[in-house]
């Protein structure tokens, strides 16, 4: 099969799993779709190496939740240096990336979830990938993997069995911060 | 709950998700050297084109109505009844507002005067296409008004008002300066759960959810709106272009 078309169907196939992906773990549909497409525009500039790994779906999902992790980086440094020499106040919270979940309950509860929790929720439960090969791809110590595992699932939990009348975009702040007090009176 | 059940509910959420996305978009690797010669050589006249018309078009044209002779701030617009300010002349074929595809409203900065949001439109067409101007913002009927004003100049932004270029699949945004009117009056306010965003030039209003930050606004007082810029520098607090 020619390679141009090779990847078109590889494209096509997994674009979309990507962007879901992608979105569950960001909370932001617009910045998953645009990592997504700058991570398989990376991948056909270098299409026969990236062909011959075993999980080429993987290595575009890598690719853009880095891309998607410094974009995220370099815009917080900007609010913070523009509100500097603009002299308006730093804000309290710069941004809130959950807010482009979709509006389902499994996606409401997960919005009040830290973004490394949403990470490895995802990547585990939904990717299959063992903590070993999670802790791999984020260079990071097996037990931080486990941990960050059982206090997602833990929050997770928490928020879809929280407090009546939580529901909704105007709940879920209450929810994470429910959560948050809850994780506190644990320790 | 049991991993399976946790697996299920993860699972059925991202497939969710999966549904509801559109079609993969044209893509246009940045790097990947497969266009031909001829492609090439084309691109780049057109781009130099493109740029001649730029830098020829009269910077007068590029203001809109609600925006004073003076360059200063301009007059208030209320809803309902408003038409979209005006929009101008590109240097590239407009977008049509249908192909223009309205993110939720992103929570950007909590600052002295006001809470800042960010609203995205995605070229979800075939073609680049190039964007100007203002959105339309709107409340929801019977729902608390909404007084806005579109400005390219107040203590949060300044922004140059120039057409957009977006490529497929690239986004343009506007920042949206909510007033926390509430805290200097101490009048309870009422905050709509959703707002009407027409896309600059279009007249077709899309209803989007309001983030809960959002929603912690009081929208009493005044509702500022920013004209297009990148979205890459979205949330913008401070100048576009970049100095």
């Amino acid at each position: 099969m020619r390679p141009d078309r090779e990847f078109d169907e590889f494209y096509q196939a997994s674009h979309g799993r990507v962007v879901a992906m992608l979105t569950a773990i960001l909370g932001d549909r617009a910045a998953a779709e645009d990592a997504a497409q700058e991570a398989f525009a990376r991948a056909l500039a270098r299409w026969r190496r990236v062909a011959g790994y075993d999980l080429p779906e993987a290595w575009v999902r890598r690719v853009a939740l880095r891309l998607a992790t410094d974009h995220g980086r370099r815009a917080r440094r900007a609010v913070r240096l523009t509100a500097r020499l603009s002299a308006v106040p730093p804000p309290a919270a710069a941004g809130d990336p959950a807010d482009g979940l979709a509006y389902s309950p499994v996606g409401a509860a997960l919005a009040g979830l830290p973004r490394a929790e949403r990470e490895v929720l995802i990547l585990h439960y939904v990717a299959g990938m063992p903590v070993a090969a999670i802790a791999a791809e984020q260079r990071l110590p097996e037990r931080t993997v486990k941990t960050r595992l059982a206090a997602g699932r833990r929050h997770l939990e928490r928020e879809l069995t929280g407090p009546a009348g939580t529901d909704g975009p105007g709940g879920r702040r209450h929810g994470r911060l429910a959560g948050r007090e809850g994780a506190r009176d644990d320790g | 709950m049991t991993d399976e059940e946790l697996r299920g509910l993860l699972t059925g959420h991202v497939r969710a998700l999966e549904r509801t996305a559109g079609p993969p978009p044209e893509l246009r690797p940045r790097r990947a050297a497969r266009w031909s010669v001829g492609l090439t050589t084309a691109a780049t006249a057109g781009a130099a084109v493109l740029l001649a018309l730029a830098l020829a078009w009269p910077r007068d044209s590029l203001v809109p109505s609600a925006v004073g002779p003076s360059g200063g701030p301009g007059p208030t617009v209320s809803f309902p009844g408003v038409t979209s300010p005006v929009q101008t002349g590109p240097a590239a074929p407009r977008c049509k507002p249908r192909s223009l595809r309205v993110s939720p409203v992103r929570a950007a900065a909590d600052s002295m005067p006001g809470l800042v949001v960010a609203i995205r439109f995605r070229n979800a067409g075939p073609r680049a296409c190039s964007v100007a101007g203002y959105p339309v913002l709107s409340a929801p009927p019977g729902g608390p008004a909404m007084r806005m004003r579109y400005t390219a100049q107040n203590a949060v932004w300044t922004v140059v008002r120039r057409p957009v270029l977006l490529r497929p699949g690239a986004s343009a945004a506007v920042s949206v300066l909510v007033a926390s009117f509430s805290a200097v009056t101490n009048v309870p306010c009422r905050t709509p759960q959703s707002m009407g965003v027409a896309a600059p030039g279009g007249s077709r209003v899309i209803w989007i959810t309001a983030p809960a930050s959002w929603q912690g606004a009081c929208l009493r007082g005044a509702v500022e709106v920013s004209p297009v810029y990148p979205a890459r520098y979205a949330p913008l607090i401070g100048q576009y272009p970049r100095r």
